[in-house]
């Protein structure tokens, strides 16, 4: 995992939260954001969009197939950030 | 030139006289409301706010986060009033408005313009900077599947709605319409109104009315006996009004004699003496009660019809509601208030 | 109840302006989609649209004046300028009647309101530019058309219900003539180009970099466009006193809305509007010959769309386009220009194509008529119209 996300992973998390819309206590890492959370592919558009806003990182949209969960947000950004 | 049997059967409000019926009728009664004090880069020092009603408190964190403040407030105001009426699922959802969100609309065209990448925005804000969203977020909100139409007519958006309401209830598109309009208050209307030459104190705010047929079964509140609608193409204003007023009366069988109340769009200035005027010179004498919601809940743009309809439902008996617009339309909805 | 006729169009296109060469267009498969030359796209990797060019609305305005005109109000007026003399009708005779001026659009005045914004943003909100700030508000749109043909007694109306707006404009206006309530309407949308439209569909993933192909396998969404299409109304028995037979009769319409998602169509209340429709005019799927559909080309849409139409009118629909491969998605235009082009399909006898077609999804499962127009003996076509908020409106219209 990419230094700046291993020290940013909470405040990732929250982030997570609020475009969800969905309390902390209720995500764990490796979460459903569709089946678990009730995310729809909106939501991930955003929660990509709010990812480049936050890291100022361009991501692929291709991408979204694997924000599926907390991990796979971390590895997403990871891989963006050390590209 | 519309000949109704609509009625008036419920209706509710949100505004700087707090959240519900009771504190609207109050603040009319009481002939003011309680501003609330800008420190931001306003271009105004106050604007009565409807600081009772916070979206996230009243809707809940899911489905508000990116939401603009006109959806939350029209959703609420929906809210008051399904709370206390049994509606069809099927029923329509007609809504009036200047030109939506202003703010939403500023807020994503600043992201695009000073952020690293012009895409890098709040996509889930983008339906909520649309003039549609309002009327669309009360469906999904409140389940409603009917006709769901937005019409940006200014400050003539309360007699516009009424009159494409009844339409709806005409044709049977619709078994019911809430029917109604919202506006409010943000820093980029604010300099935008100011830059229109408004100098009034804004306010913010949504009513709601449901339209019926007269024969649907529940209790009228009012008549809508008519609404003329015109456009001042030469400029002048006041005698396209006064012809509205006459005709409206006219069409309806009603002698100038028997109106009791007047209910203007405009707090002060030019436009309120001109509605005063056009009424009073139809009348030939000035109505028995005046009423002006502006003045209590402030310039509120395209959600003062509603509220003049609502200030008018305390009035039994004839009542007039006059609107003026700077885009030049001018018009007037007559109504018959059963006590 | 009176039956409702078109006796004039009026278009401002990207494929053509005028009633004519919108035609000529449309049946030659013309495709709109330029480079984007309204804003400045620095930093969007592509940035096609169909935009309109060489309109000069000092062309077609005489009475307002023109820096009170917003972009998409010229297109307006110059449109129902058009409309009117294709009708063959005066302004003295309009002002005779009761009419009703009913324009939809999704964007109103933001072309406006972007750039104050732009302005507020570079230089502070005191610098924004009032006779901008004037002229913004949507319902200049209606008002617009009605000051410029100096229409007094007249109905405005704006509707803004984004996407569909057009169709809930004519559905709208149409009852208003049926029922009587007015003699003549001149309806439609309009829309001009946006940079708030084109980033939020970009956000969205949901912009083709080249070009926009409905119903192809290999789609990948929209175009923004921009343009207006305006319809002059007339109850059937004063069209037919003047002598003109019309392009086409309005049978019905219908509107619901989804109640369900802000963005993502759903594919049981598309269905239930069409039956609406058919119900309002009357008419039973087996005779419709044509859908001109919404066809964003957009995956979803698409998807979505085909297989509500499947669900109302069985495995093998009527043949159905996408009028949006060549003129882009025009917002509150888009299914005025969908009515106009449905009652030149009638009135000339053609089907237009959707172009930039290689293989059909199979998804989708329609006859799009691919790239070519082909000549069909219309009797009822249906143009379909859905929005952002869910909100759904399908015209019907047959031959005269």
């Amino acid at each position: 995992m990419n230094a700046q996300v291993t020290q940013r992973a909470d405040e990732i998390k929250q982030l997570v939260c609020r475009v969800l819309e969905v309390e902390e206590s209720q995500v764990g890492e490796t979460d459903l954001f569709t089946d678990d959370l009730e995310a729809d592919s909106m939501k991930l558009i955003e929660l990509l969009a709010h990812l480049e806003i936050e890291f100022d990182v361009e991501i692929d949209e291709d991408e979204i197939e694997r924000l599926v969960n907390l991990r796979g947000v971390y590895d997403v950004l990871s891989a963006a950030l050390d590209a | 030139m519309t000949r109704m049997t609509a009625v008036i059967t419920a209706w509710s409000a949100i505004s700087a006289c707090g959240v519900g019926r009771a504190p609207f009728a109050g603040g009319m009664q009481r002939g003011w409301a309680s501003s609330s004090v800008l420190d931001g880069p306003e271009p105004g020092t106050r604007a009565f706010l409807a600081s009772a009603f916070d979206i996230e408190h009243a809707l809940g964190r899911k489905g508000t986060g990116s939401m603009d403040r006109a959806s939350g407030l029209a959703i609420g105001a929906v809210g008051e009033l399904l709370a206390e009426v049994d509606v069809d699922t099927g029923a329509g959802i007609v809504l009036g408005t200047t030109s939506g969100s202003a703010q939403t609309q500023f807020d994503f065209t600043r992201d695009s313009l000073t952020r690293r990448r012009p895409y890098f925005v709040n996509p889930a804000s983008m339906p909520f900077a649309l003039m549609n969203s309002a009327a669309s977020q009360c469906a999904i909100w409140h389940r409603l599947t009917g006709p769901n139409t937005s019409i940006a007519g200014g400050r003539m958006s309360g007699l516009s709605v009424l009159r494409y309401a009844s339409r709806l209830l005409t044709t049977g598109r619709a078994g019911a319409v809430v029917c109604g309009a919202v506006e409010e208050y943000s820093t980029a209307r604010a300099w935008l109104e100011r830059h229109r030459g408004g100098r009034r104190v804004l306010g913010e705010g949504a009513a709601m009315l449901l339209v019926e047929p007269a024969d649907a079964g529940r209790r009228p509140l009012a008549e809508v006996l008519g609404i003329e609608t015109r456009i001042a193409v030469a400029g002048e204003v006041a005698g396209p009004l006064a012809e509205c007023v006459r005709r409206v009366l006219e069409r309806a069988g009603v002698g100038p004699g028997d109106v009791g109340a007047h209910a203007l769009s405009a707090a002060e200035g030019e436009f309120a003496v001109t509605e005063s005027a056009a009424v009073e010179a139809v009348l030939g004498r000035p109505p028995a009660t005046v009423l002006s919601p502006a003045e209590v809940i402030g310039d509120v743009g395209a959600a003062i019809g509603p509220f003049q309809v609502a200030a008018l439902l305390e009035a039994p008996g004839l009542g007039l509601a006059t609107a003026l617009d700077e885009d030049g339309t001018v018009g007037c909805g007559l109504f018959r208030v059963l006590s | 109840m009176r039956r409702v006729v078109i006796t004039g169009i009026g278009v401002v296109s990207s494929i053509g302006v005028g009633v004519a060469a919108f035609a000529d267009g449309l049946r030659a498969g013309r495709s709109g989609a330029r480079p984007i030359g309204a804003f400045d796209t620095t930093g969007f990797a592509h940035a096609m649209g169909c935009e309109v060019t060489g309109f000069d609305p000092g062309d077609w305005i005489r009475r307002v004046r023109l820096d009170e005109v917003g972009r998409a109000g010229g297109f307006t007026i110059a449109s129902a300028r058009m409309a009117l003399a294709d009708a063959g009708l005066g302004e003295d005779e309009l002002r005779r009647r009761h009419g009703t001026v009913s324009i939809g659009t999704t964007d109103g005045g933001s072309d406006d309101g972007e750039r104050l914004a732009a302005t507020a943003v570079a230089s502070g909100h005191a610098a924004m530019d009032p006779v901008a700030a004037r002229r913004m508000p949507a319902s200049r749109l209606a008002v617009g058309v009605a000051r410029e043909l100096a229409l007094s007694d007249v109905d405005t109306s704006t509707i803004a219900t984004a996407c569909a707006a057009g169709n809930y404009a004519i559905g709208d206006s149409f009852d208003a003539v049926r029922t009587g309530e007015a003699d003549f309407a001149l309806c439609g949308g309009a829309d001009a180009m946006c940079r708030m439209t084109f980033t939020g569909f970009y956000r969205l993933g949901a912009v083709d970099p080249e070009c926009c192909r409905p119903f192809d396998k290999d789609r990948r969404g929209i175009l923004t466009g921009e343009g207006a299409a305006v319809l002059l109304l007339e109850p059937l028995e004063s069209a037919l006193a003047r002598g003109v037979h019309g392009y086409a009769e309005i049978l019905g319409y219908g509107l619901n809305c989804d109640a369900h998602h802000q963005v993502a169509p759903d594919g049981d209340s598309v269905r239930r509007c069409m039956e609406l429709a058919l119900d309002d005019a009357g008419v039973e799927p087996g005779d419709v010959d044509l859908i001109s559909a919404h066809g964003t080309g957009t995956k979803s849409n698409d998807v979505t769309e085909c297989r509500a139409i499947q669900a109302v009118f069985g495995p093998r629909p009527p043949r159905t386009v996408s009028v949006k491969s060549m003129l882009g998605h025009t917002m509150g235009a888009a299914s005025a220009l969908g009515t106009a082009a449905c009652s030149l399909a009638i009135s000339r006898g053609f089907i237009p194509p959707t172009i930039n077609h290689g293989e059909t999804d199979p998804e989708c499962g329609i006859d799009c008529v691919p790239n070519e127009a082909v000549e069909a003996d219309l009797r009822i076509v249906q143009n379909n119209a859905l929005a952002f908020g869910g909100n759904n409106a399908v015209v019907l219209l047959g031959k005269r």
